[in-house]
Protein backbone atom coordinates (compact mmCIF):
# COMPACT_ATOMS: atom_id res chain seq x y z
CA UNK A 1 0.00 0.00 0.00
CA UNK A 2 1.31 3.63 -0.84
CA UNK A 3 -0.06 6.79 0.16
CA UNK A 4 -0.07 9.50 -2.65
CA UNK A 5 -1.45 13.20 -1.80
CA UNK A 6 -3.00 15.45 -4.74
CA UNK A 7 -3.71 19.39 -4.53
CA UNK A 8 -6.49 20.62 -6.83
CA UNK A 9 -7.06 24.30 -4.67
CA UNK A 10 -7.81 26.62 -7.05
CA UNK A 11 -9.65 24.25 -8.99
CA UNK A 12 -13.40 24.11 -9.54
CA UNK A 13 -16.08 22.62 -12.00
CA UNK A 14 -15.89 20.07 -12.19
CA UNK A 15 -11.67 19.92 -12.34
CA UNK A 16 -10.59 18.50 -8.76
CA UNK A 17 -13.36 15.52 -9.46
CA UNK A 18 -11.49 14.96 -12.98
CA UNK A 19 -8.27 15.42 -11.61
CA UNK A 20 -8.65 13.14 -8.61
CA UNK A 21 -10.32 10.58 -10.79
CA UNK A 22 -7.36 10.44 -13.07
CA UNK A 23 -5.16 10.30 -10.23
CA UNK A 24 -7.15 7.38 -8.37
CA UNK A 25 -6.87 5.10 -12.14
CA UNK A 26 -3.21 5.25 -11.67
CA UNK A 27 -3.03 3.76 -8.11
CA UNK A 28 -3.15 0.35 -7.50
CA UNK A 29 -5.85 -1.64 -5.01
CA UNK A 30 -5.35 -0.45 -1.42
CA UNK A 31 -3.28 2.48 -2.28
CA UNK A 32 -4.39 6.16 -0.46
CA UNK A 33 -4.93 9.55 -1.72
CA UNK A 34 -5.46 12.39 0.11
CA UNK A 35 -6.82 15.28 -1.79
CA UNK A 36 -6.68 18.73 -0.82
CA UNK A 37 -9.64 20.81 -1.74
CA UNK A 38 -10.75 24.30 -1.57
CA UNK A 39 -13.95 24.17 -3.12
CA UNK A 40 -17.21 23.15 -0.85
CA UNK A 41 -18.73 21.31 -4.15
CA UNK A 42 -15.78 19.43 -4.68
CA UNK A 43 -15.55 18.62 -0.85
CA UNK A 44 -19.24 17.35 -1.06
CA UNK A 45 -18.70 15.60 -4.70
CA UNK A 46 -15.43 13.88 -4.33
CA UNK A 47 -16.59 11.35 -1.64
CA UNK A 48 -20.39 11.08 -3.46
CA UNK A 49 -18.43 9.81 -6.40
CA UNK A 50 -15.62 7.74 -4.68
CA UNK A 51 -18.54 5.76 -2.98
CA UNK A 52 -20.33 5.26 -6.22
CA UNK A 53 -16.86 3.50 -7.98
CA UNK A 54 -16.65 1.75 -4.73
CA UNK A 55 -13.69 3.33 -3.17
CA UNK A 56 -12.92 3.89 0.72
CA UNK A 57 -13.69 7.34 2.16
CA UNK A 58 -11.01 7.04 4.76
CA UNK A 59 -11.49 10.54 5.91
CA UNK A 60 -12.77 13.95 5.13
CA UNK A 61 -10.93 16.34 7.20
CA UNK A 62 -11.83 20.90 7.72
CA UNK A 63 -8.28 22.11 7.32
CA UNK A 64 -8.95 25.31 7.96
CA UNK A 65 -8.97 28.37 5.63
CA UNK A 66 -12.23 26.77 3.57
CA UNK A 67 -9.78 23.70 3.08
CA UNK A 68 -10.55 19.73 2.93
CA UNK A 69 -8.47 16.53 2.87
CA UNK A 70 -10.39 13.84 1.67
CA UNK A 71 -8.63 10.58 2.30
CA UNK A 72 -9.61 7.57 -0.34
CA UNK A 73 -8.36 4.08 -0.37
CA UNK A 74 -8.56 2.32 -4.02
CA UNK A 75 -11.28 -0.40 -4.36
CA UNK B 1 4.29 24.74 -66.56
CA UNK B 2 3.51 28.81 -66.34
CA UNK B 3 -0.45 26.70 -66.56
CA UNK B 4 0.68 24.31 -63.32
CA UNK B 5 2.05 27.46 -61.58
CA UNK B 6 -1.08 29.72 -61.95
CA UNK B 7 -2.94 26.84 -60.75
CA UNK B 8 -0.65 26.87 -57.87
CA UNK B 9 -0.74 30.84 -57.24
CA UNK B 10 -5.11 30.16 -57.69
CA UNK B 11 -5.06 27.52 -55.42
CA UNK B 12 -2.79 29.30 -52.72
CA UNK B 13 -5.20 32.44 -53.10
CA UNK B 14 -8.38 30.34 -52.77
CA UNK B 15 -7.00 28.83 -49.55
CA UNK B 16 -6.58 32.39 -47.93
CA UNK B 17 -9.78 33.50 -48.83
CA UNK B 18 -11.49 29.94 -47.10
CA UNK B 19 -9.01 30.45 -43.93
CA UNK B 20 -10.26 34.39 -43.41
CA UNK B 21 -13.82 33.59 -43.93
CA UNK B 22 -13.50 30.88 -41.64
CA UNK B 23 -13.12 33.42 -38.57
CA UNK B 24 -9.17 32.30 -38.13
CA UNK B 25 -7.90 36.02 -38.65
CA UNK B 26 -8.47 38.03 -35.95
CA UNK B 27 -12.08 39.03 -35.85
CA UNK B 28 -11.44 42.63 -36.15
CA UNK B 29 -10.59 42.40 -39.84
CA UNK B 30 -14.04 41.81 -40.59
CA UNK B 31 -15.47 44.69 -38.12
CA UNK B 32 -17.78 44.79 -35.59
CA UNK B 33 -18.72 41.66 -33.81
CA UNK B 34 -22.38 42.88 -33.48
CA UNK B 35 -23.23 42.43 -29.83
CA UNK B 36 -26.75 43.69 -27.96
CA UNK B 37 -24.71 44.61 -25.14
CA UNK B 38 -21.00 45.16 -26.38
CA UNK B 39 -20.81 47.29 -23.59
CA UNK B 40 -20.28 44.13 -21.01
CA UNK B 41 -16.91 43.31 -22.51
CA UNK B 42 -13.53 45.57 -22.68
CA UNK B 43 -11.14 44.52 -25.01
CA UNK B 44 -7.34 44.09 -24.02
CA UNK B 45 -6.08 47.87 -26.11
CA UNK B 46 -8.55 49.31 -24.70
CA UNK B 47 -7.77 48.06 -20.89
CA UNK B 48 -4.17 49.11 -21.70
CA UNK B 49 -5.12 52.84 -21.71
CA UNK B 50 -7.57 52.75 -18.38
CA UNK B 51 -5.06 50.91 -15.90
CA UNK B 52 -4.48 52.95 -12.65
CA UNK B 53 -7.80 54.88 -13.63
CA UNK B 54 -9.70 55.63 -10.67
CA UNK B 55 -12.63 54.51 -9.52
CA UNK B 56 -11.58 51.03 -11.77
CA UNK B 57 -10.94 47.26 -9.95
CA UNK B 58 -9.47 44.81 -11.49
CA UNK B 59 -10.14 41.40 -10.47
CA UNK B 60 -7.95 38.21 -11.53
CA UNK B 61 -9.84 34.89 -11.18
CA UNK B 62 -6.90 32.62 -12.23
CA UNK B 63 -5.37 30.38 -9.68
CA UNK B 64 -2.85 32.20 -6.79
CA UNK B 65 -0.40 30.47 -8.14
CA UNK B 66 -0.81 31.91 -11.26
CA UNK B 67 -1.62 34.99 -10.40
CA UNK B 68 1.40 34.95 -7.74
CA UNK B 69 3.94 34.64 -11.12
CA UNK B 70 2.56 37.82 -12.87
CA UNK B 71 -0.47 39.40 -13.35
CA UNK B 72 -2.01 42.84 -14.98
CA UNK B 73 -0.98 45.59 -13.04
CA UNK B 74 -3.26 46.94 -10.51
CA UNK B 75 -5.39 43.58 -10.24
CA UNK B 76 -6.10 41.60 -6.90
CA UNK B 77 -6.74 38.54 -6.91
CA UNK B 78 -9.91 36.29 -6.25
CA UNK B 79 -10.41 32.64 -5.93
CA UNK B 80 -13.41 31.45 -8.04
CA UNK B 81 -14.19 28.82 -5.47
CA UNK B 82 -15.41 31.61 -3.15
CA UNK B 83 -18.16 32.57 -5.40
CA UNK B 84 -20.24 29.35 -4.74
CA UNK B 85 -21.38 28.19 -1.81
CA UNK B 86 -24.00 24.95 -1.82
CA UNK B 87 -26.02 26.05 0.85
CA UNK B 88 -26.55 29.40 -0.27
CA UNK B 89 -27.88 27.73 -3.54
CA UNK B 90 -30.30 26.14 -1.74
CA UNK B 91 -31.66 29.48 -0.29
CA UNK B 92 -31.58 31.07 -3.48
CA UNK B 93 -28.27 32.78 -3.62
CA UNK B 94 -24.91 32.40 -5.31
CA UNK B 95 -23.22 32.75 -1.92
CA UNK B 96 -24.83 34.09 1.26
CA UNK B 97 -25.23 37.79 1.70
CA UNK B 98 -23.29 39.35 4.11
CA UNK B 99 -20.40 37.53 2.43
CA UNK B 100 -21.18 38.79 -0.29
CA UNK B 101 -20.46 42.42 1.24
CA UNK B 102 -17.53 41.34 3.03
CA UNK B 103 -15.71 39.98 0.25
CA UNK B 104 -16.40 42.76 -2.75
CA UNK B 105 -16.47 45.29 0.02
CA UNK B 106 -13.04 44.01 1.14
CA UNK B 107 -11.83 44.16 -2.36
CA UNK B 108 -12.57 48.08 -2.82
CA UNK B 109 -15.91 47.43 -4.69
CA UNK B 110 -18.40 49.85 -3.71
CA UNK B 111 -21.46 51.95 -5.41
CA UNK B 112 -19.83 53.37 -8.44
CA UNK B 113 -16.87 51.37 -8.91
CA UNK B 114 -16.41 49.96 -12.40
CA UNK B 115 -15.16 46.55 -12.08
CA UNK B 116 -13.41 44.72 -15.27
CA UNK B 117 -13.23 40.65 -14.47
CA UNK B 118 -10.16 38.46 -16.28
CA UNK B 119 -9.77 34.56 -16.26
CA UNK B 120 -7.08 32.42 -17.65
CA UNK B 121 -6.60 28.58 -19.58
CA UNK B 122 -7.15 26.73 -16.11
CA UNK B 123 -10.32 28.42 -14.82
CA UNK B 124 -11.54 30.06 -18.10
CA UNK B 125 -15.24 30.79 -17.03
CA UNK B 126 -14.41 32.79 -13.66
CA UNK B 127 -14.95 36.36 -15.28
CA UNK B 128 -18.26 34.88 -15.87
CA UNK B 129 -18.62 33.45 -12.49
CA UNK B 130 -17.75 37.26 -10.89
CA UNK B 131 -19.70 38.96 -13.51
CA UNK B 132 -22.74 37.01 -12.08
CA UNK B 133 -22.30 36.80 -8.47
CA UNK B 134 -22.13 40.64 -8.95
CA UNK B 135 -24.80 41.32 -11.23
CA UNK B 136 -27.62 39.00 -9.30
CA UNK B 137 -26.25 41.52 -6.22
CA UNK B 138 -27.52 44.21 -7.66
CA UNK B 139 -23.98 45.60 -9.16
CA UNK B 140 -24.45 46.51 -12.80
CA UNK B 141 -20.77 48.04 -13.61
CA UNK B 142 -19.12 44.96 -14.29
CA UNK B 143 -17.02 44.11 -18.07
CA UNK B 144 -15.16 40.91 -18.95
CA UNK B 145 -11.66 41.07 -20.45
CA UNK B 146 -12.25 39.48 -24.16
CA UNK B 147 -9.58 37.02 -24.14
CA UNK B 148 -8.53 37.28 -20.60
CA UNK B 149 -5.23 36.76 -19.52
CA UNK B 150 -4.24 34.54 -22.07
CA UNK B 151 -4.77 37.48 -24.78
CA UNK B 152 -3.15 39.85 -22.34
CA UNK B 153 0.37 38.06 -22.13
CA UNK B 154 0.28 36.84 -26.09
CA UNK B 155 -0.18 40.11 -26.64
CA UNK B 156 3.08 41.43 -24.84
CA UNK B 157 1.61 43.69 -22.56
CA UNK B 158 2.88 44.75 -19.20
CA UNK B 159 3.05 42.21 -15.97
CA UNK B 160 3.33 42.82 -12.26
CA UNK B 161 3.71 40.99 -9.45
CA UNK B 162 2.77 44.15 -6.77
CA UNK B 163 0.19 43.09 -5.16
CA UNK B 164 -1.98 46.04 -4.70
CA UNK B 165 -3.74 46.41 -0.98
CA UNK B 166 -7.40 47.63 -1.99
CA UNK B 167 -9.11 50.18 0.40
CA UNK B 168 -12.04 48.90 1.95
CA UNK B 169 -15.64 49.91 0.09
CA UNK B 170 -18.90 49.73 1.25
CA UNK B 171 -20.87 47.17 -1.05
CA UNK B 172 -24.26 46.82 -0.47
CA UNK B 173 -25.79 43.44 -1.87
CA UNK B 174 -29.42 43.64 -3.11
CA UNK B 175 -30.13 40.70 -4.09
CA UNK B 176 -32.16 39.90 -7.54
CA UNK B 177 -33.31 36.74 -6.55
CA UNK B 178 -34.97 36.14 -9.94
CA UNK B 179 -31.52 35.51 -11.91
CA UNK B 180 -31.29 32.14 -9.60
CA UNK B 181 -33.17 29.10 -9.74
CA UNK B 182 -33.39 26.64 -6.80
CA UNK B 183 -33.75 22.52 -7.94
CA UNK B 184 -38.05 22.68 -6.93
CA UNK B 185 -38.07 25.75 -9.04
CA UNK B 186 -36.39 23.97 -12.14
CA UNK B 187 -38.56 20.76 -11.13
CA UNK B 188 -41.47 23.19 -11.56
CA UNK B 189 -40.62 24.23 -15.33
CA UNK B 190 -39.97 20.75 -16.65
CA UNK B 191 -42.57 20.46 -18.96
CA UNK B 192 -42.93 24.21 -19.33
CA UNK B 193 -42.74 24.89 -23.30
CA UNK B 194 -41.88 28.49 -22.67
CA UNK B 195 -38.66 27.48 -20.59
CA UNK B 196 -35.46 26.37 -21.91
CA UNK B 197 -32.94 24.65 -19.67
CA UNK B 198 -29.11 25.06 -21.32
CA UNK B 199 -26.77 22.68 -20.06
CA UNK B 200 -23.02 23.93 -20.28
CA UNK B 201 -21.34 20.79 -20.04
CA UNK B 202 -19.39 18.82 -22.15
CA UNK B 203 -21.10 16.81 -24.94
CA UNK B 204 -20.44 13.42 -22.68
CA UNK B 205 -21.45 14.81 -19.33
CA UNK B 206 -24.90 15.76 -21.25
CA UNK B 207 -25.44 12.16 -22.98
CA UNK B 208 -24.24 10.90 -19.53
CA UNK B 209 -21.20 9.35 -20.80
CA UNK B 210 -18.82 10.90 -18.49
CA UNK B 211 -20.57 10.65 -14.71
CA UNK B 212 -19.40 13.20 -12.31
CA UNK B 213 -22.16 12.62 -9.50
CA UNK B 214 -23.99 9.55 -8.42
CA UNK B 215 -26.39 9.62 -11.55
CA UNK B 216 -25.50 10.67 -15.08
CA UNK B 217 -27.27 12.12 -17.91
CA UNK B 218 -29.02 16.30 -18.01
CA UNK B 219 -32.31 17.30 -16.64
CA UNK B 220 -35.37 16.31 -18.97
CA UNK B 221 -35.42 18.14 -22.12
CA UNK B 222 -32.31 20.06 -21.49
CA UNK B 223 -30.34 21.30 -24.57
CA UNK B 224 -26.21 21.56 -24.74
CA UNK B 225 -23.84 24.15 -25.45
CA UNK B 226 -20.65 23.21 -24.23
CA UNK B 227 -19.38 26.70 -22.58
CA UNK B 228 -16.00 26.33 -24.34
CA UNK B 229 -17.86 26.21 -27.98
CA UNK B 230 -18.86 30.27 -27.55
CA UNK B 231 -14.82 31.20 -27.64
CA UNK B 232 -12.36 31.18 -30.34
CA UNK B 233 -9.51 28.14 -29.52
CA UNK B 234 -6.76 30.65 -30.54
CA UNK B 235 -7.17 33.39 -28.38
CA UNK B 236 -10.29 32.93 -26.30
CA UNK B 237 -12.34 36.25 -27.28
CA UNK B 238 -16.11 35.48 -28.05
CA UNK B 239 -17.40 34.55 -30.97
CA UNK B 240 -19.24 36.92 -33.32
CA UNK B 241 -23.25 37.38 -32.31
CA UNK B 242 -24.09 35.81 -35.51
CA UNK B 243 -21.78 32.65 -34.76
CA UNK B 244 -23.17 32.87 -30.90
CA UNK B 245 -27.36 33.15 -32.17
CA UNK B 246 -26.98 30.40 -34.67
CA UNK B 247 -25.21 28.28 -31.71
CA UNK B 248 -27.67 28.95 -29.54
CA UNK B 249 -31.01 29.00 -32.06
CA UNK B 250 -29.68 25.74 -33.19
CA UNK B 251 -30.83 24.06 -30.16
CA UNK B 252 -33.87 25.88 -29.79
CA UNK B 253 -32.44 28.54 -27.20
CA UNK B 254 -34.30 32.03 -28.28
CA UNK B 255 -34.30 35.12 -26.61
CA UNK B 256 -38.09 34.81 -26.49
CA UNK B 257 -38.31 31.89 -23.82
CA UNK B 258 -36.84 31.80 -20.38
CA UNK B 259 -33.14 29.70 -20.14
CA UNK B 260 -32.08 28.14 -17.06
CA UNK B 261 -28.19 27.58 -17.66
CA UNK B 262 -26.67 24.50 -15.68
CA UNK B 263 -23.58 22.87 -15.43
CA UNK B 264 -21.92 20.60 -13.10
CA UNK B 265 -21.26 22.94 -10.32
CA UNK B 266 -22.82 26.06 -11.44
CA UNK B 267 -19.48 28.26 -12.55
CA UNK B 268 -20.04 26.93 -16.36
CA UNK B 269 -23.37 27.68 -16.52
CA UNK B 270 -22.43 31.19 -15.88
CA UNK B 271 -20.12 31.60 -18.86
CA UNK B 272 -22.93 30.38 -21.15
CA UNK B 273 -25.71 32.96 -19.04
CA UNK B 274 -22.93 35.67 -19.74
CA UNK B 275 -22.74 35.02 -23.49
CA UNK B 276 -26.70 34.88 -23.69
CA UNK B 277 -26.46 38.29 -21.85
CA UNK B 278 -24.17 40.02 -24.51
CA UNK B 279 -26.26 38.38 -27.09
CA UNK B 280 -29.19 40.55 -25.31
CA UNK B 281 -31.20 37.95 -23.84
CA UNK B 282 -33.33 38.90 -21.33
CA UNK B 283 -35.22 35.95 -19.26
CA UNK B 284 -32.11 34.25 -17.74
CA UNK B 285 -31.47 32.15 -14.45
CA UNK B 286 -28.41 29.83 -13.32
CA UNK B 287 -29.07 27.19 -11.76
CA UNK B 288 -26.08 27.07 -9.21
CA UNK B 289 -26.91 23.94 -7.46
CA UNK B 290 -26.79 22.18 -11.11
CA UNK B 291 -25.55 18.50 -11.31
CA UNK B 292 -24.00 18.44 -8.29
CA UNK B 293 -27.23 18.85 -6.68
CA UNK B 294 -29.56 17.60 -9.33
CA UNK B 295 -27.80 14.25 -10.34
CA UNK B 296 -26.86 13.55 -6.72
CA UNK B 297 -30.61 13.65 -5.42
CA UNK B 298 -32.29 10.64 -6.32
CA UNK B 299 -35.72 12.58 -6.09
CA UNK B 300 -35.43 14.42 -9.07
CA UNK B 301 -36.06 12.87 -12.48
CA UNK B 302 -33.16 12.68 -15.36
CA UNK B 303 -32.47 11.80 -18.75
CA UNK B 304 -30.09 9.28 -19.84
Amino acid sequence: MAQYSLDVTGEICPYPLILTRKEMGKLQTGDQLAVTVDYAKSAEDIPRWAKEEGHTILAVRERGGSRWEITLEKA
Amino acid sequence: MRSARNIRIRLCMAFMVCWAVAGILPPRTFGAEGYANPQLLIETHELAKRLGEAGLRLVDLRTAEEYGTGHIPGAVHLGTQVLDDLKANQQGLPIPKARAEELFGGLGIGETTRVVAYDGPKTPYGAARLFFVLEFFGHDKVQVLNGGFRKWAQEGRPLSTDVPTPVKAAFVARPRQELLATAEQVRGKLSDPKVCLLDARTAAEYAGEDVLAERGGRIPGAVNVDYLSTVRRYDHTFKSAEELRRIFEAVGVTPDRETITYCHTGARATHDYFVLRLLGYQKLKNYDGSWVEWGNSESLPIQE
